[in-house]
């Protein structure tokens, strides 16, 4: 039964893939815009080939900032949640400015990190973490507070311990909501390294990006967007992975 | 007399006071709709080893008294005790089943009835094996290691009672728990519940909508009725215990179940 799902589920995202490349064959068939406006599907293929070694390893170091960002999203994020949720004093002071950073455009912050700190792969990881972290963070809050209050009533029926309800009931609570940021987490941090490769780097697919669009190279920057997509599906599909297996548990999991 | 009673320190038992006593115990819920009075003015003794059965229309507060006697909800006026204590958190020995199964998704069915020791950081070692006998009891042998989703909802309601029967607790509250039972499921549980609340001094406070089930289980049958929101009639039950299959055939049962029909059609709660 898993397995057909599991079957399905690939053929139609195949179907999906191959359908956008169909569409996009038949535009460039019909129209021929100049490759520069419109490269065709296997003009970037060829792209992709010839370019190997370069788009690897600058690709190396943008699927590094992507990996570094999220991990330390999720560390930061986490034990933050807890504390805020688990201390209200805490809640009442800093959830504020977590709120008011959030709203600043992480862009904006960019060119600021650079005069801070430089090209290094830090300000890059950094404006990563920037973006990608308050998503996790909200979830993982919402999660913990979450908790049906007769579940709470229960629990205090049985006389439990606060920390035991902490780490044995909203804890476990709280996985849906937390997978869910982690998920929207994987996106943003794509966005986040691009971001940071534009600014401040000369290295990584944002700065090879910036590259190509100097010169006009459409059929790389076809390829590197492609390439992006699919490093973000891949993550995405990941993480959904971990939580299916994690929180099998969880309506959100079940077979209609 | 309640006035005799407050002159007198808490801590020394009043013979005259009942285990668990009302006294004119209200409840009204402040909501954005307005007061809601769920709980007009509620009068009731239970003593030390009854099973009290509470029976009325849908509305007419008996969870919400259930949750006051637990300790769960705090009375808005009146008096209300156990053991001469007022009572304002839930007791130490007491259990609740919830009109809501309330299982723990991400635990298994034998994970969920350990809970409470879990809950209070106690070892479970030594509850393992009482849990396994008790779920065998309830027909849910070999579901042990399943998700409660896994289960229908009789099934659910069932391994709640076994998370409150592993406490072994000496006041138990029960809230409309053979609701989502079949009719041959929630008879066996009926006789097994009756003998487990007699086997201990286990004071037994037990909500239904079910007239024959409350005269079956309940040395007391308490009447409420809905809009005002009232205690109307507490009907002492003498049939012989423990109650068992024969109960039924029992001149009193149909006597009493009669009486209790007749009081709701009385009351308009049934018209006809
Ligand atoms: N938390 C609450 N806030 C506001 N009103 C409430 C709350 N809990 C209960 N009530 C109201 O109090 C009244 C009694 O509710 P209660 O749940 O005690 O009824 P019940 O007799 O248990 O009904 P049922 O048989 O349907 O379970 C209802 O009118 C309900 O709307
Ligand atoms: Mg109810």
């Amino acid at each position: 039964m898993a397995d057909a799902s599991q079957g399905r589920r690939i053929f139609w995202a195949l179907a999906s893939i191959g359908l956008t490349l169909a569409l996009w064959s038949l535009v460039v068939v019909a129209v021929r815009p100049p490759a520069y406006v419109l490269p065709a599907p296997w003009e970037v293929l060829t792209r992709f080939w010839t370019d190997r070694g370069l788009i690897a390893s600058h690709g190396l170091t943008t699927i590094g900032e992507i990996l570094a960002g999220l991990l330390l999203s999720a560390v930061i994020a986490v034990p933050l949640g807890i504390v805020i949720v688990a201390v209200p004093v805490i809640d009442r002071l800093v959830y504020p400015i977590l709120v008011a950073f959030n709203s600043i455009p992480k862009v904006a912050l960019a060119p600021l990190f650079v005069v801070w700190f430089g090209y290094g792969l830090f300000p890059r990881v950094l404006i990563t973490v920037s973006i990608a972290f308050f998503p996790v963070l909200v979830a993982m809050v919402g999660g913990l507070k979450s908790v049906d209050p007769d579940i709470i009533r229960l629990t205090r029926s049985m006389r439990a311990r606060p920390l035991h309800v902490f780490l044995r009931v909203r804890l476990p609570n709280a996985l849906p909501a937390a997978f869910s940021g982690f998920k929207v987490a994987t996106s943003l941090a794509v966005i986040g390294a691009i971001i940071g490769e534009f600014v401040a780097s000369d290295r990584g697919w944002g700065y090879l990006l910036v590259q190509a669009s100097g010169t006009l190279d459409t059929p790389l920057m076809f390829a590197i967007v492609v390439l992006l997509a699919l490093v973000a599906s891949l993550l995405f599909y990941g993480v959904d992975f971990a939580e299916r297996r994690v929180i099998s548990w969880h309506a959100s999991q079940r077979q209609l | 007399m309640s006035a005799v009673r407050q002159t007198m320190p808490a801590s020394q038992p009043d013979p005259a006071r009942p285990f668990i006593a009302l006294d004119g115990v209200s409840k009204v819920f402040e909501t954005p709709g307005g007061r809601v009075t769920a709980i007009e003015a509620a009068s009731l003794g239970i003593a030390a080893g009854e099973t009290m059965a509470l029976i009325g229309p849908s509305g007419c507060g008996k969870s919400t008294l259930l949750m006051m006697v637990a300790g769960l909800l705090s009375p808005s006026g009146g008096r209300l005790t156990i053991g001469d204590q007022p009572v304002t958190a839930p007791h130490p020995d007491l259990a609740v089943v919830f009109q809501r199964d309330l299982l723990f998704d991400w635990q298994t069915v034998l994970g969920n009835v350990l809970s409470p020791f879990v809950l209070r950081g106690e070892p479970v070692q030594a509850h393992v094996d009482r849990a396994r006998r008790l779920l065998d009891h309830v027909g849910l042998a070999g579901f042990e290691d399943r998700r409660p989703y896994e289960l229908s909802g009789g099934m659910r309601q069932r391994v709640a009672l076994c998370r409150a029967l592993i406490q072994d607790p000496s006041i138990l509250l029960l809230d409309e728990p053979f609701a989502a039972l079949d009719a041959l499921t929630r008879e066996q549980m009926q006789l097994d519940l009756q003998r487990i609340a007699m086997e201990a001094t286990r004071t037994t406070i037990l909500v239904t909508h079910d007239i024959a089930e409350a005269v079956f289980m309940a040395d007391s049958v308490v009447v409420m009725t809905a809009r005002p929101s009232q205690i109307r009639e507490v009907i002492r039950i003498d049939l012989p215990r423990p109650r068992t299959v024969q109960t039924r055939n029992h001149p009193d049962f149909g006597r009493h179940v009669a009486e209790i029909h007749d009081l709701f059609t009385r009351l308009g709660v049934l018209h006809g």
